[in-house]
């Protein structure tokens, strides 16, 4: 892959152009979703196993092969999608490869190998599955088609057509734009986006600072991983765009130190768009300059907080301190900066490119747009689910991860991590969001569900 | 909770006394007023901390309180863990109809706790027993039983 330099929204256009769509229409493309779950399952040995079967069959001219981040469904990996058919093979043993590589050469569909649900009934195709009906992928769904180490799928997808969106329209019509669609920050606190825009880049002085925080603290939520490592270019086009509103100059994420394929993952497509003239000086020919740099966290949870985040970034011990003084006044350095949330960037190029007004149709009054949860514990479908902000918490539990296994009966569900709290069965029909989950005295956090059973013991868990 | 940076007096000393609290209750020793005096504490750490950490850290105890009362008041009142899972509270019994004396359970029992001889249904001597469930894991009859 040769990467043009690109010094116009024309030149991205033509890259684009020749590049064509995410899959070609006259080839089959094997995607192998290879996040670190992924890889935990097995999925290194099916991308071999595939690459194995096309070679054996002389398909290399039919077939294109695909490696990209984590799709969610994490029960069922390791996986191939057949694309652009759009057919599901779970949990791949590698004595099916062929046959299932066979087969979709063939245009056909190896029935006995697709997706079985817990009621048995069969799936051929993904957007078909239980698990997936009532999501809404806004914001997860490109880390299907992206190979994250290459900035061609991204693009392919129209990847960075919002930048350009953004820097035509200017900085104060893109915070007045995140203000109307009521973008909230999804590291926890659910801050107006917008606000702290807003006053960052009213602030006084200079350089001033964009941080991401990719900190991802809370054991069991792992949305930002599978963001940094699926799709790094998003959170990367986010981060420009807001950079450009803010008026900062200079970027860091701030990456957890266990997520080593992320920060592999985001170095790349860094020094990728900067190959591009997507981050560097005079972006695009536009005149605006914003760089990053990755910062690898000192590990404990604490450092996600934001005060203690940038004492950490500026090699200080990782404590908070009193903000009597804003960050956005004085923050990384002494100097105005912005904290976002990896998720919060991911959601600002979908805005910038659909309108705030698309954006504010979805979810609740006061919260808009999808949540990334994940939804573990007692559930039979464990995974990544991105559903819109008020979707109820028993079509959460029951219709997307198929109820309590083993026949036990639902007793709890956890939200917001280990600093959340448990909701009992008859809160089930309590749509999530921001506000509604404080008013019963939990929290959103960074988005983990724990389900638990009449197994589990709540002052053991309290404990 | 132990991810405290150190920093807020109510958070790190406060968050370890929370934890101490359910560490009686959930081993049987849980007294009448406990559960108020997690609540009062839990409030104090919320207000007395600069940063979310602190802020949160009572929430989910705040919540289990809110909802599952009845489970807190077990283990206090009736020394009863209605779940089965605070070992301490919790009898292992072998049931004699199910029990065919295989001596699985005898052979991995820590402490010896549990007598009996081929093919005639074993017991166990619950003065002993740690409550490890080691029994219960190896029973191919579902003969040991804990509640
Ligand atoms: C103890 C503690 C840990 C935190 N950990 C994280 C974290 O891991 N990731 C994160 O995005 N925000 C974390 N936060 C919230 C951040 O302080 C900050 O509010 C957030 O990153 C702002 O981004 P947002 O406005 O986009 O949500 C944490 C806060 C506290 C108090």
């Amino acid at each position: 892959m040769t990467v043009k330099r690109l010094t116009s929204p024309e030149d991205l256009a033509a890259w684009r152009g020749r590049i064509g769509p995410p899959y070609k229409q006259d080839r089959v493309t094997f995607v192998v979703s290879n996040g670190t779950c992924g890889q935990a399952a097995g999925s290194m040995d099916v991308l071999y196993d595939v690459h194995e079967a096309i070679e054996k069959l002389g398909a290399v001219e039919l077939a294109d092969i695909r490696a990209t981040g984590c799709h969610g469904f994490c029960a069922i990996e390791p996986l191939i999608l057949v694309q652009p058919a759009g057919v599901l093979y779970p949990k791949v043993k590698s004595d099916d490869v062929r046959a299932i590589v066979e087969a979709s050469l063939r245009g056909e569909v190896l029935e006995k190998k697709v997706y079985k649900d817990t009621d048995g009934a069969r799936y051929a195709r993904e957007s078909e599955l239980p698990y997936y009906r009532k999501q809404n992928l806004m914001i997860s769904g490109p880390s299907r088609w992206v190979d994250p180490l290459d900035i061609e799928t991204y693009v392919a997808g129209g990847g960075y057509d919002s930048l350009v969106k953004a820097f035509a329209m200017g900085g104060q019509a893109v915070i007045d734009e995140a203000k109307a669609a009521g973008l909230r920050g999804r590291g926890g606190g659910g801050f107006l986006a917008a606000r702290k825009w807003q006053s960052v880049r009213d602030a006084h002085g200079e350089p001033k600072y964009l941080l991401c925080n990719a900190d991802e603290g809370d054991p069991g939520a792992y949305m930002d991983r599978a963001l940094l490592e699926g799709n790094p270019h998003l959170v990367i086009e986010g981060m420009i765009i807001a950079a450009h509103a803010i008026g900062a100059t200079q970027g860091y994420v701030y990456v957890r130190h266990e997520y080593p394929v992320a920060v592999k993952n985001l170095t790349a497509a860094i020094k990728q768009a900067r190959e591009a003239d997507l981050l560097g000086k005079n972006i695009l020919g536009s005149g605006h300059d914003f760089d990053i740099n990755v910062s690898r966290g000192g590990g404990a949870f604490v450092c996600g907080e934001s005060t203690a985040l940038m004492a950490s970034i500026e090699g200080k011990p990782g404590e908070p301190r009193p903000k009597y003084v804003h960050t956005a006044e004085s923050g990384l350095w002494g100097k105005p900066s912005n904290l976002n949330n990896v998720e919060t960037f991911a959601n600002v190029p979908w805005i910038v490119a659909n309108g705030a007004a698309s954006y504010a149709k979805i979810g609740t009054d006061t919260s808009k747009g999808t949540k990334i949860f994940s939804l573990v514990g007692k559930v039979n479908h464990t995974g990544l689910i991105e559903v819109p902000m008020g979707t109820t918490l028993r079509e959460i539990v029951e219709d997307i991860g198929g109820g309590v296994p083993d026949g036990r009966s639902f007793k709890a569900v956890q939200t917001g991590g280990p600093s959340g709290g448990c909701l009992p069965a008859d809160r089930l029909d309590m749509p999530v969001g921001f506000d509604k989950l404080w008013d019963a005295g939990t929290i959103m956090g960074s988005g983990g569900m724990i389900v638990m059973d009449d197994h589990n013991c709540m002052v053991d868990i309290a404990r | 909770m132990e991810e405290s940076c150190g920093k807020c007096t109510p958070c790190r000393e406060g968050v370890r006394h929370l934890y101490d609290i359910l560490t009686d209750i959930s081993g049987g020793r849980g007294r009448e007023g406990d559960v108020e005096l997690l609540e009062s504490m839990s409030r104090a750490i919320m207000d007395g901390s600069i940063c979310g950490l602190g802020q949160t850290a009572p929430v989910p105890l705040l919540s289990t309180i809110r909802y599952f009362r009845d489970e807190f008041d077990a283990h206090i009142r009736d020394k009863k863990c209605p779940a089965g899972v605070c070992k301490e509270l919790v009898t292992y019994w072998i049931v004699e109809e199910k029990c065919p004396g295989c001596s699985l359970c005898l052979r991995v029992c820590p402490t010896d706790s549990i007598i009996g001889s081929k093919k005639v249904a074993h017991k166990i001597l619950t003065e002993n027993c740690i409550h490890c469930g080691a029994c219960e894991d190896v029973c191919k009859f579902g003969a040991v039983v804990h509640g």
